[in-house]
């Protein structure tokens, strides 16, 4: 049964890809070509003329299209202009780093949401709920450049506790993971609030609670299943995001995943490497997606096809 | 956050939770964060001063490729400059110097006969002579490799070797600047390359210069080490590491941090605070060149050299340099930067005078002024402060009745926008090299581009300008070809912005005024 539901969402999914490579393709090309900014500024229009022939860009948008996508299904994006390899390759060599940075924004935010907003949720209005709401309001509505350049300030430079950027061992990875983390936190921790509030109230759990079964295990086993699926929702379309690499964070800390990449790549017209980009995350995105529709089925028996 | 996280926070006493579950939750996290200190305290990443003989040094940007001659990119050429030799390069004193090359000579206005250094090899031991230089040469041209540094290398004709120490460039007309395109021409190893082929040499890339390729580490560093058996002795520095981070902030943190010893791109805002730092030093160098472009050709008030006259008066220019840009930029009075050949320093910048300003618009026709569309294109080539100019431009302006309308323009849509003639008034950078003399053939000159431009007087001084060799000569025509464009202002005259450097106060190493590359050989430690 889930092997079906599998299959048909990976042939929907071939579409979205599909759609969202010819969106970007578009897009990008009538914004302009990257001639200005790979010629040394000395060119003269003849050279500049003779690049674009050399390059390929005088030609009219739908031959530049075919071409692209007669090699594109086969993988093939194209040379980097900026880089001088192919495409494809340096957004995966990048992946690596944006997956490990992923999964400690994650690891942050699920371990710090789940406990918050229960207690929130079944501490209502106490000192603790309202400290967590704060916190909550805090990490989402700060800048996470800002809340970035404010690690790096305290914790490296005037704590001189860890690197302030760049890659190498797990402590590169702590800064950056806390500066994505708490931002996603503070989403998630509203939403588990928001639904076990709405879970507790059910008749259900009060007969739980009637039957005598004991409060953690009302709170926890029955109260917070029942409440996950949305959050499991949002957590993976935050994670889904975050695959796309996460912009800020990773130009904050120099951390060499593909959001960075593709910035730059944007900035400098490279083609090859946005489609590339685009083409993985869109990937990513549906896998992900795909992976929390699989877990729903796994934990709401409901959902089951 | 540390250890007051939002999980380890939570008070233990309350009933209805689970204590051992949540504890487990809240060891995890309390442990990531705890992690930290205790790895980086063994493992090596504890910031160290400059004091060894190892230096990081970071720019905004990674390298594209290290393959040489296949870019046009500065902070690729800032690594390439480590493990490379040129045949010439530009001394302190404004002066070219023999590298590769120990003399030079003209026989005839088309040749340039260099002389080259004797038993210098490459990293792998493979000898450098007057072939490798040929092929270098030919490399950059060759139509197969796509070259971007090709256009550099338009005006020459062809290089002939004349024996193993003796190699002739011969232009295409006579060329003034050949010294200065020679100084991109990097010197690589043909008989190398020929057998990695040019993926391998770009992905372990051998040249002749003070350091040798020890590691990339794409987005996060390029090691190098010094080159023991390099022509001029072993440098100072011992590894020599080049990091991006892109982010102006972090990149200072870093070098306050002590994790790199040596920035590039430092922001004009930045530098007050900085310097009170006693363990760094801040310098700069007079950087890119601003133009604020003018459509000579199609826009109407523009064509007549009056109104052109009056937005170089009616701007306070000094103003923008002292106020905006920490007085650290240099302004220039016409299209010669101040250390090209030919300028003089007697010539000053238009004065503010908007009376001036108004008299010249009423005598061309426009008493009430005129309106424009201001064109900014905002973090195009690292450019400091386009909107915040821009903003002040357009407030001068407004009193002597011209309404600028600006528009910011994306950086990557820019060049396309400009070459199209779109712009009526613009700011864009130019160059930040002491040949000041390329870029305004290039950009004054109507054969080359012309897209804003066109006027044979200006054609005539250029082209003069270009094809004299002799340097008294040469500094003759510059004073009269900078004089008509002073004049005639095809521009708004405006500045070089700095660039900007911080370093530790251990680094014995001053910026270049005439060189914008960095060469880490010739830092030395105190």
């Amino acid at each position: 049964m889930i092997s079906r539901l599998i299959a048909r969402r990976l042939v929907l999914s071939i579409f979205v890809i599909l759609g969202v490579t010819v969106v970007v393709f578009v897009v990008i090309h009538l914004s302009g070509d990257p001639t200005g900014l790979m010629l040394p500024p000395e060119a003269s229009e003849a050279e500049i003329v003779q690049f674009r022939h050399q390059m390929g860009f005088d030609q009219p948008l739908f031959v530049q299209f075919w071409k692209f996508f007669a090699h594109a299904v086969r993988g093939d994006f194209g040379q980097s202009l900026q880089y001088r390899e192919p495409a494809l390759g340096l957004v995966l060599e990048r992946l690596p780093a944006t997956i490990q940075l992923t999964l400690a924004a994650l690891f942050v935010a699920v371990a710090a949401a789940i406990p918050l907003g229960v207690v929130s949720a079944v501490k209502r209005n106490s000192i603790v709920d309202n400290a967590a709401m704060f916190l909550a309001l805090f990490g989402q509505s700060m800048p996470i450049f800002w809340l970035g350049i404010v690690l790096i300030l305290v914790v490296s430079v005037r704590w001189q506790l860890l690197p302030s950027s760049g890659a190498g061992g797990i402590q590169y990875l702590i800064l950056p993971g806390l500066t994505l983390g708490l931002y996603t936190t503070a989403r998630i921790t509203r939403l588990v609030r928001a639904e076990m509030l709405e879970v507790l109230g059910q008749d259900y759990l009060r007969t739980a609670r009637a039957k005598g079964l004991r409060g953690r295990t009302v709170v926890w086993r029955h109260a917070l299943r029942n409440a996950m699926l949305p959050v499991i929702t949002m957590i993976g379309l935050e994670a889904g995001s975050m695959l796309g690499g996460a912009i800020i964070t990773e130009t904050v800390f120099a951390w060499p995943g593909v959001g960075q990449l593709v910035v730059g790549a944007i900035f400098n017209r490279d083609y090859p490497v946005v489609q590339a980009a685009v083409f993985t995350i869109a990937v990513m995105f549906v896998l992900v997606n795909l992976g929390v529709d699989i877990l729903y089925t796994v934990i709401d028996p409901r959902v089951r096809p | 956050m540390g250890s007051n996280g939002p999980g380890s926070g939570y008070p233990s006493g309350s009933h209805t939770l689970d204590r051992r579950a949540f504890l487990k939750v809240g060891a995890g996290l309390g442990g990531l964060v705890f992690a930290g200190p205790l790895l980086a305290a063994c493992g090596g990443t504890t910031p160290s001063a400059s004091t060894g003989k190892n230096l990081t040094y970071a720019y905004a940007a990674d390298v594209e490729t290290l393959d040489p001659l296949m870019t046009t990119d500065t902070t690729t050429e800032n690594v390439a400059y480590q493990m490379f030799d040129t045949l010439v390069r530009m001394g302190a004193d404004g002066n070219w110097q023999g590298e590769l090359a120990q003399s030079w000579e003209n026989p005839d206005s088309r040749s340039w006969k260099f002389h080259l250094r004797q038993n210098v090899k490459f990293h792998n031991g493979e000898p450098f002579n007057a072939q490798t230089v040929k092929f270098s040469f030919d490399r950059i041209l060759d139509p197969k490799l796509k070259s971007p540094a090709a256009p550099g290398m338009a005006p020459f004709d062809h290089v002939q070797v004349v024996d193993d120490a003796t190699v002739v460039f011969v232009t295409k007309d006579p060329y003034a600047a050949t010294l200065a395109q020679v100084y991109g021409l990097y010197i690589v190893p043909p008989q190398y390359i020929g057998q990695k082929g040019n993926d391998g040499f770009a992905a372990n890339p051998v040249g002749t210069g003070p350091f040798t390729f020890v590691e990339r580490q794409k987005a996060v560093h390029v090691k190098m080490q010094a080159n023991a058996n390099y022509w001029k002795g072993k440098p100072t520095v011992g590894t020599l590491t080049f990091r991006p981070i892109p982010e102006d902030a972090s990149r200072i943190a870093a070098l306050q941090n002590g994790e790199v010893d040596w920035i590039a791109a430092v922001n004009v805002d930045r530098v007050k605070d900085l310097k009170t730092n006693s363990k760094l030093q801040i310098q700069s160098r007079p950087g890119q060149g601003i133009y604020g472009g003018m459509d000579t050709l199609k826009f109407k008030p523009f064509m007549d050299k009056r109104v052109r006259q009056a937005m170089n008066y009616g701007i306070n220019m000094d103003s923008i340099v002292k106020n905006l840009l920490d007085g650290l930029a240099i302004r220039l009075p016409s299209a010669l930067f101040s250390d090209s050949p030919g300028f003089d320093p007697k010539m000053a910048p238009y004065p503010y005078d908007p009376n001036k300003a108004k008299q010249l618009l009423s005598d061309a026709g426009y008493p009430n002024g005129f309106e424009v569309e201001f064109d900014l294109p905002v973090g195009l080539q690292s450019t400091q402060k386009f909107d915040q100019v821009g903003q002040a431009m357009q407030q001068d302006l407004a009193k002597i009745g011209v309404k600028a309308n600006i528009k910011v323009i994306d950086p990557g849509t820019a060049f396309d926008q400009y070459r199209a003639g779109k712009y009526q008034l613009f700011l864009y950078p130019w160059a930040s090299n002491h040949e000041a003399g390329v870029y305004i053939q290039t950009l004054l000159e109507s054969d080359t581009r012309g897209y804003y431009y066109k006027n044979p007087q200006a054609d005539t001084l250029i082209r003069q300008y270009m094809s004299t060799i002799d340097a008294t000569q040469r500094a003759n025509v510059g004073k009269q070809m900078n004089q008509f464009f002073f004049d005639d202002c095809p521009w708004v005259y405006m500045y070089q912005e700095p660039d900007i450097y911080g370093y530790g106060s251990a680094i014995n190493w001053k910026p270049n005024a005439y060189d914008a590359y960095f060469h880490a050989v010739d830092v030395k430690f105190q």
